[in-house]
C-alpha cells in the first residue's frame, strides 16, 4: 500500500472513530512529521464536518416554526426541541435575534442563556414545559411553566412536572421525586416515578438510577426507584437497555426491555425480575400525535370523491375538486400533487340549490377509536393545519380560503347527519379562514385548533374555498385555488400516575 | 439540603454581548475545529457549549479588532486536550503533542458556505447505496460496524464503500467550489 493511502486510510479510521491504539500512534507519528500530512488531515476534517452538517440539515428541514419566548419578547424560531438537526440554521437565526431584539440568547445545543444569562458556569439543559400543583424543594421554590432548567439536582416535593430537554426527550415527572440534570441528554433518578417519551431524534436518551442505568433506544418508558434503591424499567412502546451498576449472578449486566415488559432490579437482594409493563402507575408527559388523516398530501392516486361527506374515515369527500400536478404558475407545496378546488357542488346537490352554493368543499372523517383511552382521560386537543394557494391573477378580494375541525360523538355511517345537524351536535370545533388575496403567489399555512371532550369519538376535516358573490360562469368557479399539505395533531395531556 | 432550582439571573455588560455575538458568527469555524477531534456530533455539541461557557466567562480578554476564531480555537483546544484527559485510555486518541500540532495547522477557514452547498449538491449525486451509507454515518451517527450489521454486508465492505463515496464527494465538491469561481471570474 502506497504511503498516501496509507494515510487516508487511517485518517478515515480515526474519524470514523475505529483507529486501534497501534493505528493511533502511527498516525500520530506521521502528523508530527509530516506538514503534507497535516494538510491532508484539515482537508477531511473539513469534509467530515459539511457532512455532519449537511445531514444534519436534511434530517430538520421537515421541522416547523414554532413560537419561543426570550425574555419579554416572542419570536418565531426553528423548533428548539431539535437543536442538533438545527445547528447551522439555528445560529443563523439566534444571530439575527441577537442584533434585531438586542437580547443574548444561545441556543446551542445543551446551553440555553435568557436574555439575561448568568456569568457562572450555569447550562441550561431542559425546559418545564408543564407543571400542576407542582411543589419544589426547598419550601417556597419557583419554578414556572416556560422557565429553562439548569444542569443540577431538583427535588419534586409533590405534583407533576413535565421537562422537554433541549434534545426532544420529554419526562414527567411526579412527587416525591429527586432528580438530577445532567446534559441534554442524561439524567439521574435518586427516587420517585418517571416516565420518558424519547422522539428518534433523542435516541440515547440516558436516565441513571442508584444501581442501574436506562439507555433508550427510541420509545416511550416508565422509571421507578423506591426509597430501598430498587428499580422498576416499565416500557410502554420501543425498547430500551437497561446495565445493572453490579453484575447480578444468573443475570446479564445489560439487556433489553422491549415493549409492554418490565425489569426490577434489586441490588441488595441480588435479585433481576421480569414483569409486564403498567403504565397506570406513571406520570406520563404530554404526546402530540399525528392523526390518520389519509392522502393529506393530495399525491397521485389520491381519489377525491363528489358526493359530499363519505360515510367512511379515510377518504376525502365533498364537491367537484380534482388532484393535479404543477399548473399555471403553481406547483405543489410537497411531493408532486396538490389539491385544487373547482365548483361549489358535487355530484349529490341538488340542481335548483346549486346556485346558492358558495364554496367548494371537502371533507374527511378521523375515526377516534384508537384515541379514546387518551381522549376520555380529558385535556386532549386537536389543530388541523393546511397549505393554500391562488394562481396568480386568480384571487378576488371576496374568495376566501380555509380550514375547520369538529368533533362529533357517533360513528363515521352518522357522520353526513351530524354535519347537517353540526349546530347541535357537534361537541367541539374550530374553523379559521385566509382571504385568497393573502396567498396568491405563495404557499401559506392555516391551523386551527380545538378542545376534545371526553365524549369524543370522531372528527370531521373540512378544508374549503369560497367566494362571497357567485360566478356566473359555473365551469370557471375556482380557476387556481390549492390546497396541500394538510395535516392534523392530538395532544395528549399530561397525567398524573395516582390518578389512572 | 435539597438545592433550588436553577434559573437565569445576571445582566451581561455590552462587550460580552458583543463577544457572544461573535461566537455565534463563528459558529460553524469552531464546530468544525471541534469535530476534527471528536468523530461524534453530541460530544462535540458538548465541547462546543463549554467553550461558548468560557468565551463567555473571559470575554473581557478578548480585544476587539484582534482574531476572534483563533482566539476561540485556543479555547477549544483546551477543552479538547481536558476531554482527551478524561477519555485518554480510548485506542483511538491522539496523543496531545499531535493535537497541538494539529492546532497549530489549522487552515484559516474550516468551513464556507459554498463549499456546504456544494458538498449538498454532491450529496445527490451519489448512487443510492452509498447515500444511504452517508447518511448513516453522518445522521445516523453509526460506525462502520454497525452499518455492516444493518445492511448484513461486511465491515471491510462498508470501509471500502464509505470511502470511495467520500472520495467522491470530495473531488465532486471541489470541482463544484472551482466552477462556481471560474463563473464568478467570468462575470467581473
Amino acid at each position: 500500500m502506497s504511503v498516501d493511502l496509507r494515510l487516508t486510510q487511517l485518517i478515515e479510521r480515526y474519524f470514523d472513530g475505529v483507529l486501534q491504539q497501534d493505528e493511533a500512534a502511527e498516525l500520530g507519528q506521521e502528523l508530527l512529521d509530516s506538514a503534507s500530512a497535516r494538510a491532508e488531515f484539515w482537508e477531511f476534517a473539513k469534509l467530515h464536518n459539511l457532512l455532519h452538517e449537511a445531514e444534519k440539515l436534511n434530517a430538520g428541514s421537515s421541522a416547523a416554526l414554532r413560537v419561543i419566548n426570550v425574555g419579554e419578547c416572542t419570536i418565531e424560531a426553528p423548533d428548539l426541541l431539535a437543536p442538533r438537526q438545527f445547528a447551522w440554521q439555528k445560529w443563523a437565526f439566534t444571530a439575527a435575534a441577537l442584533l434585531l431584539l438586542g437580547v443574548s440568547i444561545y441556543l446551542g445545543a445543551g446551553v440555553l442563556l435568557q436574555d439575561k444569562p448568568a456569568q457562572g458556569d450555569t447550562v441550561y439543559v431542559a425546559q418545564l414545559r408543564h407543571s400542576d400543583n407542582a411543589e419544589w424543594a426547598p419550601t417556597g421554590a419557583q419554578l414556572n411553566d416556560g422557565d429553562h432548567i439548569a444542569r443540577g439536582p431538583l427535588e419534586l416535593e409533590s405534583g407533576v412536572a413535565e421537562l422537554v430537554f433541549f434534545n426532544g426527550a420529554a419526562v414527567a415527572i411526579e412527587g416525591p421525586a429527586k432528580i438530577e440534570l445532567l446534559s441534554t441528554s442524561r439524567m439521574i433518578l435518586h427516587r420517585g416515578n418517571l416516565s420518558a417519551d424519547v422522539p428518534h431524534k433523542a435516541i440515547g436518551f440516558t436516565v441513571e438510577t442508584p444501581d442501574s442505568k436506562v439507555i433508550d433506544l427510541g420509545t416511550r418508558f416508565g422509571v421507578k426507584v423506591d426509597p430501598k434503591g430498587v428499580t422498576e424499567t416499565h416500557v410502554f412502546e420501543g425498547k430500551v437497555t437497561v446495565e445493572s451498576s453490579q453484575k447480578i449472578k444468573n443475570a446479564p449486566k445489560r439487556q433489553n426491555v422491549t415493549q409492554d415488559n418490565s425489569l426490577r432490579i434489586d441490588q441488595k437482594k441480588k435479585s433481576v425480575t421480569p414483569g409486564k409493563a403498567d403504565i397506570s402507575r406513571f406520570p406520563t408527559p404530554e404526546r402530540v400525535i399525528s392523526l390518520p388523516l389519509i392522502d393529506g398530501g393530495f399525491e397521485d392516486g389520491t381519489v377525491v370523491g363528489t358526493s359530499g361527506i363519505a360515510a367512511m374515515p379515510g377518504v376525502w369527500s365533498g364537491d367537484y375538486c380534482s388532484v393535479v400536478g404543477p399548473e399555471q404558475d403553481v406547483t405543489p407545496r410537497s411531493g408532486k400533487g396538490m389539491l385544487k378546488f373547482q365548483l361549489t357542488f358535487g355530484s349529490g346537490s341538488l340542481e335548483n340549490t346549486r346556485a346558492q352554493l358558495m364554496s367548494s368543499d371537502q371533507f374527511q372523517i378521523v375515526d377516534l377509536k384508537a384515541f379514546i383511552p387518551e381522549i376520555e382521560r380529558g385535556g386532549c386537543s386537536v389543530e388541523a393545519s393546511g397549505w393554500f394557494r391562488c394562481a396568480v391573477g386568480n384571487p378576488e378580494s371576496n374568495n376566501r380560503f380555509g380550514i375547520g375541525v369538529y368533533s362529533f360523538h357517533g360513528t363515521p355511517e352518522e357522520a353526513r347527519d351530524l354535519w347537517a345537524r353540526k349546530n347541535a351536535e357537534a361537541l367541539c370545533g374550530s374553523l379559521k379562514e385566509i382571504p385568497a388575496e393573502q396567498v396568491e403567489k405563495r404557499w401559506s399555512n392555516v391551523r386551527t385548533s380545538t378542545q376534545l371532550p371526553k365524549n369524543s369519538t370522531l372528527l370531521l376535516i373540512h378544508i374549503f374555498a369560497k367566494h362571497i358573490m357567485a360566478s356566473s360562469d359555473a365551469s370557471e368557479e375556482f380557476p387556481g385555488h390549492y390546497a396541500d399539505s394538510i395535516e392534523l395533531k392530538l395532544s395528549v395531556a399530561p397525567q398524573s400516575g395516582k390518578q389512572k | 439540603m435539597p438545592s433550588s432550582p436553577q434559573k437565569s439571573q445576571s445582566v451581561l455588560d455590552p462587550h460580552t454581548v458583543r463577544v457572544q455575538q461573535l461566537f455565534i458568527r463563528h459558529q460553524s469555524e469552531i464546530k468544525a475545529f471541534v469535530l476534527a477531534f471528536r468523530s461524534n456530533w453530541a460530544e462535540a455539541d458538548e465541547i462546543e457549549q463549554e467553550v461558548f461557557l468560557t468565551v463567555t466567562q473571559k470575554a473581557a480578554d478578548f480585544v476587539e479588532g484582534s482574531n476572534f476564531v483563533a482566539w476561540a480555537r485556543q479555547i477549544a483546544k483546551f477543552k479538547i486536550l481536558e476531554a482527551s484527559r478524561k477519555r485518554s485510555s480510548s485506542p483511538q486518541a491522539l496523543s496531545e503533542e499531535v493535537i497541538d500540532s494539529l492546532a497549530a495547522s489549522a487552515p484559516e477557514s474550516l468551513f464556507s458556505e459554498e463549499q456546504f452547498a456544494a458538498v449538498r449538491k454532491c450529496m445527490e449525486k451519489l448512487a443510492p447505496s452509498a447515500r444511504k451509507m452517508i447518511e448513516m454515518r453522518y445522521r445516523g451517527e453509526h460506525g462502520p460496524e454497525e452499518i455492516a450489521r444493518r445492511l448484513s454486508w461486511t465491515v471491510a465492505a462498508v470501509n471500502t464503500a464509505l470511502s470511495k463515496a467520500r472520495a467522491f464527494l470530495r473531488e465532486c465538491a471541489s470541482r463544484q467550489v472551482g466552477a462556481v469561481q471560474i463563473n464568478k471570474e467570468a462575470t467581473r
